[in-house]
């Protein structure tokens, strides 16, 4: 754990402000990577802006807040409407910043889709061995990716302390945006708590493979169940668009 | 539900398109390749049943054009044991030794094989319809051969019939005329009548009326007798002359494709049962399939507000 700190809000709270501001950076703990920056993601726009309606349709235009984006098991695409989510808030509505936190400590990806280094991340920064890192980017550098680093200890752990501690209310302080991209619900029973401390919630399923039983189990977790919406992601129909007006 | 099977039958078009095509294809071909039979037809010229004699009574109507005539004789004909016997006999070696229930069996299959209809006003066809067409043109000669001794024999017997009732007519009328007059010869010898006495006895006038009449009547049945004589000959002569086949039997000219090729009918059920089971099957996927296939399933099964879809894409 973080020694030498009242609690771990607090130290990321100063952590924060550190990584927000360039002279504090330059301080041993806090220091930025020279010259790292977000890279492209490896979708099209026509992606980006599909996950950008489809959030249009869960949020008010002058709602914000803490959204996050789960799903029923792994290899749904739910870390890439997070990234594509946070990316379309950044170019529309990320005048007060953009953070994305990747919270799936065993299989994270979100390093990865930005092209960064995958640590150190919250992970080396929960358990004290690293400074907490952002890595800035996209339009007018609003979007800031937090990745979820190199866990050395239990993943539900590290999800228990951040939903205990109310980390996601003080990523919130700093950004109007905050985009969770959560682990599998049904892995660790602590993703529940997180899921239900953000104000909407972004169901992901997979087309012809997620099953209403998972997604069912999913929705149960949820305590405020009218701030969620459903995202079909893979969808492979070839159902032509005529046919679709029909039925 | 219906997005659902919509979204099923394209998931899975090829397959069922493939099922759609093949299994019809290939229930039409084997039928077509195994179950082909060939049409042997013949063309005769229908004039002999018009050759009736003033005094047989003739079966058909009279508005009947000979064409009709003859193709309903033959068709009475092929439904006589008697015919189909000497028609099988002809193309069966053996035939007589068979069973009677084989027999029967043969007589219904040429029966359901063989059709005849009118073309025109003189001409009509006779088809087989067969898998062999050598077998086939052998069964229509013979019964164009059978046919035609059968129809002299029909009216040769209804000649013979007409003559001999004639002929017992005839010496009926000659015995009457004999004793006619043996009644005037008589009348005159008793009375002792000159013959100019004759002319003026009433009586000798009115058997000689007598005598003459039955003298009439005999030699007018005389004049019938000779014509029925006459035509006896006329009927094997005449008809054996006007009988001919305009199309000697041949395997008829048929299109590749028709109403009438095998298989057709075949591929046709077989195309209406496979659509039916793939619709069967597509229902079953949509009804069972545990899947989203739609926000729309997630709405309906949750309550979940649906967001949209967007196409694949993404690492996880």
């Amino acid at each position: 754990m973080i020694a030498g700190h009242a609690s771990t809000a607090q130290a990321l709270r100063e952590a924060l402000a550190a990584t927000a501001d360039r002279a504090r950076s330059q301080r041993p703990g806090y220091a930025r990577a020279p010259g790292e920056a977000l890279g492209a993601l490896p979708f099209d726009n026509a992606f980006v802006d599909r996950c950008r309606m489809a959030f249009s349709k869960l949020v008010g235009l002058d709602d914000e807040g803490v959204v996050a984006i789960s799903s029923a098991r792994r290899k749904d695409g739910r870390s890439s409407v997070a990234a594509a989510v946070a990316t379309a808030l950044a170019r529309t509505r990320g005048g007060g910043g953009v953070l994305l936190v990747d919270l799936d400590f065993e299989r994270p990806v979100q390093t990865n889709l930005f092209s960064v280094a995958p640590s150190p991340g919250l992970a080396d920064f929960l358990e004290g061995r690293d400074r907490l890192r952002l890595v800035f980017g996209g339009p007018g550098r609003q979007l800031a990716l937090l990745p979820a680093g190199q866990r050395l200890g239990d993943p539900a752990q590290l999800l228990h302390q951040v939903s205990r501690d109310g980390l996601l209310s003080v990523f919130r302080e700093r950004f109007q945006w905050v985009v969770v991209d959560l682990p599998p619900l049904d892995l660790h029973p602590e993703v529940a708590g997180l899921a239900n401390q953000a104000n909407w919630h972004i169901i992901v399923g997979w087309h012809r493979r997620s099953t209403v039983d998972q997604l069912r189990e999913v929705q149960e977790h949820l305590l405020a169940r009218n701030r969620a919406g459903f995202l079909l992601t893979g969808d492979t129909t070839r159902i032509p668009s005529w046919i679709r007006r029909l039925v | 539900m219906v997005y659902r099977a919509a979204d099923v039958v394209f998931q899975y078009l090829k397959p069922l398109i493939a099922l759609l095509v093949v299994i019809p294809l290939a229930v039409g071909g084997f039928a077509f390749a195994f179950g082909r039979a060939q049409v042997v037809s013949a063309r005769v010229w229908a004039d002999r049943p018009v050759f009736t004699p003033d005094f047989t009574s003739d079966l058909y109507s009279n508005t009947d054009s000979p064409a009709q005539i003859e193709s309903a004789l033959m068709l009475e004909l092929i439904g006589t044991d008697s015919f189909a016997t000497g028609v099988e006999k002809a193309v069966q070696p053996g035939f007589e030794t068979w069973s009677t229930s084989a027999q029967d069996q043969a007589f219904t299959a040429l029966r359901a094989a063989f059709s005849v209809a009118p073309q025109g006003e003189h001409l009509f066809v006779i088809s087989y319809t067969c898998t062999q067409p050598a077998y086939g043109v052998r069964v229509l000669q013979a019964i164009i051969r059978n046919y035609g001794a059968a129809v002299m024999a029909i009216e040769s017997s209804q000649v013979g019939a007409a003559a001999g009732t004639l002929q017992a007519s005839l010496d009926a009328a000659q015995q009457a005329m004999n004793r006619a007059v043996s009644a005037v010869q008589s009348y005159q010898a008793q009375q002792h009548l000159s013959d100019q006495d004759a002319r003026r006895d009433p009586n000798y006038s009115t058997l000689l009326g007598q005598a003459r009449s039955q003298t009439d009547n005999y030699l007018k049945l005389l004049a019938q007798v000779d014509a029925a004589q006459a035509s006896q000959q006329a009927v094997i002569s005449v008809q054996a002359a006007m009988f001919h086949v305009v199309d000697p039997p041949a395997v008829a000219p048929e299109a590749l494709i028709s109403s009438r090729t095998p298989g057709l009918k075949q591929a046709g059920v077989a195309l209406g049962v496979v659509a039916a089971v793939e619709a069967l099957l597509v229902y079953f996927v949509a009804r069972r399939d545990p899947t989203i296939r739609s926000g729309e399933d997630i709405r309906r099964a949750l309550g979940l507000k649906p967001l949209g879809s967007v196409p694949l894409l993404g690492s996880k």
